[in-house]
């Protein structure tokens, strides 16, 4: 049988502080973090309307 | 950039794991990723509320990859807590299982089920629930945690960060290099998105 999904774990310390920075201040938008994002949203607008997609 | 020179990815469907779910031929090169659709484990993820599983095919319906999708967080433990963040959790959609077929290796089908995870996350934020991040576990090997990273994907830990600092410190970081097992991140939001301060 597969391993089970494990959960996220805790972030410590100066990681931790990292991340809450980004939390409110938002990861800086590079050129290829844009491009990323945007075609993550045509893939899925694309996909979602597609006639084979289905969310049950 | 993601190539699809022979219009496999424009092509490409996403359906939920039917309750009835009869595994055709399926290998996508990690046994426990293809045990996870092919024994039954990702049907009793999903039965019990654990996770969602969804089979990417092509119109014909042959089977190209399957994702799994689960609700998670990134829990912060500190004391240096900065002024105006009120939370010690962020949450997350998780990826937690993703295959390719081998059949289909070296056509961007990865990417394009991260796109669409990403895409998912996005559209729940606009529209549904709070999500912040995706996540995901990069297991097994440092390329694919360096593959990750090149999508846009950063680590969690702190302690595998101060690992990889003394690495390169010490000269001796290689790109590709890192610890088996990494808990990831990606910022679904841009700055422009964020309601201001």
């Amino acid at each position: 049988m597969a391993k089970p999904i494990k959960a996220t774990p805790v972030v410590t310390g100066k990681a931790a502080v990292r991340i809450q920075n980004e939390i409110r201040s938002g990861t800086p938008n590079t050129p290829k973090r844009v491009e990323t994002i945007r075609r993550a949203d045509a893939v899925y607008s694309t996909a979602t309307k597609g006639a084979g997609t289905s969310t049950r | 950039m993601t190539t699809d020179g022979d219009g496999l990815l424009s092509s490409l469907r996403v359906t939920p794991l039917p309750d009835d779910f009869t595994p055709p031929p399926f290998d996508c090169g990690e046994l426990d990723l293809t045990d996870y659709l092919c024994d039954g484990a990702a049907a009793e993820d999903q039965r019990v509320g654990f996770s969602r599983c969804y089979l990417v095919t092509l119109p014909d319906g042959r089977l190209v990859g399957y994702f799994a999708v689960l609700a998670d967080s990134i829990r912060l433990r500190t004391k240096e807590r900065p002024k105006g963040v009120r939370y010690s959790t962020a949450p997350a959609l998780k990826l937690g299982r993703m295959g390719v077929d081998r059949a289909f290796r070296g056509r961007n089908v990865g990417t394009w089920i991260l796109d669409y995870v990403v895409g998912l996350a996005r559209s729940l934020a606009a529209e549904r629930v709070g999500v912040r991040y995706v996540t995901l576990d990069a297991l097994g090997r440092a390329p694919l945690v360096a593959w990750y990273g090149r999508y846009g994907f950063v680590p969690n830990e702190g302690e595998v960060d101060r690992q990889v600092a003394v690495l390169k410190f010490l000269k001796l970081w290689r790109e590709g290099d890192g610890p088996e097992h990494r808990s990831m991140r990606f910022d679904i939001l841009l700055q422009e998105e964020l309601s201001p301060d």
